[in-house]
């Protein structure tokens, strides 16, 4: 357990924190809080200050491959993305342990020195999965960008996917919450720091039109008998809706009752579909009855994620 | 009619439609654009909750059928519309880009001719994999009465292909959709089922063969629309699983969109709540190596409202129980109320370096909300067992009115009756369930 009255500062970057971990493998130590450079106020406690040194850096890196092996790095990996604080205490307790026992210890998700790794590493595999999900780019001028605002520092992780899928177009990822970039073009990708980004205004005519489409879309396909906005959200966090545009008119204007939610609404007894006049028009369906709040109604491909 | 009309009618006109998962796609090679994600991908969540994975859509709703039950009937006084293959292309295309779907779920209604309709929908993936290069999700319904020919060119080119039961029984259907017959629904299924394992053996034999349907079949029934039994349902799904390897059968609650004197009324609820335990069975049948028989029997043909179906295998097997976690077989584990296939995995992987009591149980994320009242660590148990049925149902669902299982009430079918579940209170085809 953190005994020792001493604070590590390192520069915030990974090979820091490995000189870090180097540092208290070799002065056989833990401190109570590794810390960027000038974050936290003032401490009682002794503060040792690291610079990034790739020697020390790449022995543990080492160590790490080879003898805790490939599923332990990439824990180590993912854990350093985790962005709300605590991942560096959590993987030197980790490598502490794990050191100790060697590759099994990653399968020992229980123990009190690996679970809480264990958990950052999966809540950064969470977010890459909904960033999959939920980005959402636009076209301009034949390039593609897209802005998100992830918790954790998950751009990295998303080249691979996107390079893949969108191998033959221009694209760039604005993490703004992170003030990172990805940029790829012509089968490269680069990763940058960027802490203001100027993006090209996204009001461009033809993916006006798309968009136009997609928010029809959106709101033609879900059944009204079946609203069910909690559902919905469990999904699909609200913090994700702000940079997506079919439901980011209603987290503006907050709470948007039903009936304007859905394309068409139920008329008497028949079922009838309002055309739409032109194009650019918003719908305003008549009000209609929704149901009372069901027992967890459940559609079925929500379980497919459980597999 | 602009592109923006035709979306917004076919859309709704195709929304019925359950199934849009995304997943089991193998990776094509030599595309342009698109990949596969073999555990799908769902891309945003409707207003309803459910998941939009792939832009789905009918080609054409102008249907010559006149099947009871579907808003596209022929007899619906309703705006028709019909994309151009090309448009629809194109849409699919410029959704994806922007990732906003993982592709394509093209279904239509049968215009013109059975043999027309297919041809028209080939016309839209030949566009999308030759011209565009694209190599993301399509899954395509098969029509019923195209030629073989045809749906075979429509699986090479399609990732799923699915053939929409309906309804489950042959009684139904021919009270319900006059213009389809039990065998024109069988005829495609067991063509797909058998082109699949031909592939399966050419690849084998030859790499190069091109692959039909990669991703397998599935099919959707409708519940509440005609008077079957959950058993039922259960074991026509079973037999579709084992006999013609179908990767999935969907329910869809029954929501009226037309009014019939041979369907429930137009104000009828959609029977959520039953369909959510029929997924849950399904999912028992799947992945936790249940038997339908297991689940429900014709005497006990519907399940349990207030419990889901794992429960209630476990209130009438309380013998087996408590499970010891640090012994347990895997397959044991995954009978217990609860713990699912990730944590019965996470157990089993676990226990071999350490045995486990309740605190590691939820550290690695084993939540035991009902796990604990089945289950001992090292021979303790968390808290006092449960000694018949009728305590572990009080305790799983909070106290009750009835002390009596749902089992033992003499006429079990009518806690569906009761208010508990009042949307299933439908006057149906036959009367009762």
């Amino acid at each position: 357990m953190p005994g020792e009255v001493l604070v590590y500062e390192y520069d915030g970057s990974y090979d820091g924190l490995m000189t870090v971990v180097f540092d208290c493998f070799r002065e056989k130590t833990v401190p109570c809080e590794i810390r960027v450079h000038g974050e936290g106020g003032e401490s009682f406690y002794e503060i040792r200050s690291v610079s990034a040194d790739p020697y020390r850096a790449g022995r543990v890196k080492n160590g790490i491959r080879e003898k805790l092996g490939p599923a332990a790095e990439e824990m180590v990996r993912s854990g350093f993305l985790y962005g709300e604080g605590g991942k560096e205490m959590a993987i030197l307790r980790f490598l502490k342990k794990a050191f100790a026992v060697g590759p099994g210890a990653v399968s020992m998700v229980a123990d009190p020195e690996i679970n809480p790794l264990f958990r950052m590493a999966r809540a950064v595999g969470n977010e890459r999965q909904k960033m999959l999900q939920f980005i959402r780019f636009s076209d301009v001028g034949g390039a593609l960008r897209a802005k998100i605002t992830p918790k954790h520092e998950v751009l990295s992780l998303l080249g691979g996917h996107f390079c893949l899928r969108y191998r033959n177009e221009n694209f760039l990822i604005y993490d703004q919450a992170h003030g990172e970039a990805l940029a790829y073009s012509g089968g490269r990708s680069v990763l940058f720091k960027a802490d203001s980004l100027t993006l090209p205004p996204e009001a461009e005519e033809g993916d006006a039109f798309y968009r136009e489409l997609w928010k029809s879309y959106y709101r033609h396909v879900s059944i009204a008998e079946r609203y069910n906005p909690r559902c919905r959200m469990g999904h699909m966090p609200k913090r994700f809706w702000a940079d997506m545009p079919e439901v980011a008119e209603e987290l503006e204007r907050g709470f948007v009752p039903p009936e304007e939610v859905f394309g068409a609404a139920k008329r008497g007894g028949g079922y009838s579909l309002r055309l739409l006049p032109e194009r650019q028009t918003r719908m305003l369906p008549e009000p209609m009855q929704v149901g009372e709040p069901r027992e967890r109604p459940v559609s079925g491909d929500e379980t497919d994620k459980r597999i | 009619m602009d592109v923006y009309q035709k979306l917004a009618i076919l859309t709704e006109a195709a929304k019925y439609d359950v199934s849009c998962s995304s997943s089991g796609a193998a990776e094509r090679g030599g595309g342009r654009l698109g990949s596969a994600l073999p555990a799908g991908c769902c891309h945003a969540f409707a207003a309803d909750g459910r998941c939009i994975s792939l832009l789905k859509i009918l080609l054409s709703n102008a249907c010559a059928y006149d099947c009871k039950y579907c808003l596209n009937r022929r007899s619906a006084d309703f705006p028709r519309a019909t994309f151009e293959p090309r448009e629809l292309a194109d849409l699919t295309v410029e959704f994806y880009r922007r990732n906003y779907i993982e592709g394509l779920f093209l279904s239509s209604a049968v215009f013109g001719s059975p043999d027309y309709t297919c041809e028209r929908m080939i016309e839209v993936v030949r566009i999308l994999r030759e011209e565009y290069g694209f190599t993301g999700y399509i899954h395509a319904k098969a029509i019923p009465g195209a030629s073989d020919g045809l749906t075979r060119r429509l699986g090479l080119l399609a990732d799923r292909m699915s053939v929409n039961i309906e309804l489950p029984s042959r009684e139904s259907l021919g009270l319900l959709a006059p213009d389809k017959t039990k065998e024109s629904i069988v005829h495609p299924m067991t063509f797909l089922r058998n082109g699949i394992a031909e592939n399966r053996e050419d690849l084998v034999k030859y790499r190069s063969t091109p692959r039909f349907v990669p991703a397998g079949q599935s099919t959707q029934m409708i519940v509440g629309a005609s008077p079957e039994s959950d058993y039922r349902i259960l074991t026509l799904s079973e037999k579709l699983y084992q006999n013609y390897g179908l990767k999935r059968v969907y329910f869809s609650a029954y929501t009226p969109v037309v009014e019939d004197s041979l369907l429930p009324a137009v104000d009828t609820k959609p029977p959520l709540l039953r369909e959510h335990r029929l997924y849950q069975a399904d999912w028992l049948l799947r992945f936790y190596g249940f038997q339908a028989k297991e689940i429900l029997s014709p005497e006990r043909p519907m399940l349990y409202a207030e419990i889901d179906p794992k429960c209630g295998w476990v209130l009438r097997n309380m013998d087996d129980f408590p499970v010891e976690v640090n012994t347990a077989d895997y397959e044991l584990l995954l009978r217990v109320p609860g713990i699912g296939v990730t944590s019965a995995k996470r157990i089993v992987r676990e226990r071999r370096q350490h045995s486990l009591d309740f605190e590691m149980l939820k550290r690695i994320g084993v939540v035991l909300k009902r796990a604990r009242f089945f289950l001992t660590c090292g021979g303790v148990s968390m808290q006092a067992l449960p000694e018949t049925p009728e305590q572990a149902l009080e305790w799983l669902v909070g106290p009750r009115s009835s002390p009596s299982l749902p089992d033992y009430e003499p006429e079990q079918l009518s806690l569906f009756h009761s208010a508990l579940l009042r949307e299933e209170a439908v006057p149906c085809l036959k009367g009762e369930f």
